[in-house]
């Protein structure tokens, strides 16, 4: 359970990265080309929700880590 | 779990490609496959399937609108008795197109453009294309193909609506397949009374055009000039498509009289490319009251009388033409 966690944690934030720098290149192809739909499409919105869920638990991991250790430190 | 910094960053690269080959299978490759099963499996020409045609469900063509002073009379000079062509013209009792090639210097670049100048004497001479009336499947088709199966005597591409057939405002020879108000997308509608409007979003309503009885409508844009015959000072769309490009567009003068404008470009000596605003100039320059903008790049292609006129043409199978041919029911 602990490996599970520790691989999520670890691949959150480059799925997350990886994500995002599709979205930018998505957003650049949709300027050469707005008529293809690269940004409107239903595709192009779950890639969206996708990206958002994916910053939201991303924001939500690191934060709860942070109390962690602030936790533990007050502890010591 | 720790690993090295130049792992990471090939790692990254590899799932941003990763991620990217994904999108790119759902949004371009799947609709593709599935339209061209459909296309496969898909009944006669001229029955429509799937996308309901609106206002009514009816699939028939409606007869075109008769108008007091008919164009026959009207331009009676640029019709002939009989079916007359040649290299660069057509003539016939019902249709007239005379197809110039302009060369010159614009912006310090070598130019090259195509105007077809077109008279017609009934609407449905001015019609549109795609292989099957396949309006709601991605089918592309040769542009000479197309312009043969479409009876054409005169074609260029059109807005590649079938590649979006889902959402924008589209009507084809008289039926309506969507009314879905793009917020970005100019449209370009011609009436029955062979009037040609273009709109910038939050101009009309889906309502009031079909009252209006609209024969055609486009969904590419930009819209070229202000409807007076000046040229637009700004024009809704990005720069990258703004910038020289070959082109392919569409003027309007008067109903029954219209003209296609295709040029060259991406050629180091034979047309550089046309950016937005030479090309609504050169609409301008011709008298035309309004004009339109259609797909370009590799798209841009017009054939005449079964030849492809721009040296690109044919490097992109088309989605759908715009044409001119002789009318089906003699007038």
């Amino acid at each position: 359970m602990r490996k599970i966690f520790a691989f999520i944690k670890y691949i959150l934030p480059h799925l997350l990265l990886s994500m995002a720098l599709g979205l930018a290149l998505i957003t650049v192809l949709d300027g050469y080309n707005p008529m293809m739909g690269f940004l409107t499409s239903q595709v192009s919105k779950i890639y969206i929700y996708i990206l958002c869920a994916l910053a939201v638990l991303t924001a939500l991991v690191y934060i709860a880590e942070t109390q962690i250790k602030t936790k533990n430190k007050g502890k010591h | 779990m720790r690993r090295s910094l130049p792992f990471m960053i090939i790692q990254d690269v590899l799932l941003t490609g990763l991620i990217l080959c994904v999108f790119a299978f759902f949004h371009h490759v799947l609709p593709r496959m599935e339209a061209v099963d459909k296309s496969e499996s898909s009944p006669a020409p001229g029955v429509q399937a799937g996308i309901s045609p609106s206002p009514a469900p009816e699939t028939e063509q409606p007869a075109p609108a008769q108008t007091e002073e008919t164009w026959g009379d009207k331009f009676a000079q640029y019709f002939s008795q009989e079916i007359q062509t040649g290299e660069n013209f057509y003539k016939s009792p019902n249709v007239s197109v005379t197809v110039e090639t302009v060369e010159g210097e614009l912006e310090g670049h070598f130019q090259r453009w195509y105007v077809a100048d077109i008279y017609i004497k009934d609407i449905s001479c001015f019609s549109a294309y795609v292989e099957n009336d396949s309006y709601e499947s991605y089918v592309t088709t040769p542009a000479l193909e197309l312009a043969e199966l479409a009876g054409a005597i005169l074609s260029i591409n059109g807005d590649y609506c079938n590649a979006q057939a889902q959402s924008g405002f589209f009507v084809r020879n008289g039926i309506a397949y969507q009314q879905e108000q793009l917020p970005r997308c100019d449209i370009c509608v011609l009436y029955m009374d062979g009037s040609l409007e273009t709109y910038a979003p939050g101009e009309y309503t889906a309502e009031e055009i079909l009252e209006r009885q609209p024969w055609q409508i486009w969904k590419f844009g930009p819209e070229l000039l202000d409807g007076e015959g000046q040229p637009l000072e700004s024009f809704n769309t990005s720069s990258a498509i703004e910038a020289a490009n070959p082109r392919s567009a569409l003027g309007y003068y008067e109903p029954g009289h219209y003209c296609f404008v295709v040029s060259e470009g991406r050629l180091s000596d034979g047309g550089y490319g046309l950016a937005m605003g030479e090309l609504a100039q050169i609409f301008s320059d011709l008298g035309c009251k309004r004009a339109y903008n259609l797909d370009g790049g590799d798209s841009a292609c017009m054939v005449f009388n079964g030849e492809l006129c721009n040296i690109r043409s044919g490097q992109r199978e088309l989605g759908d033409i715009l044409l001119i041919k002789e009318p089906e029911v003699q007038p």
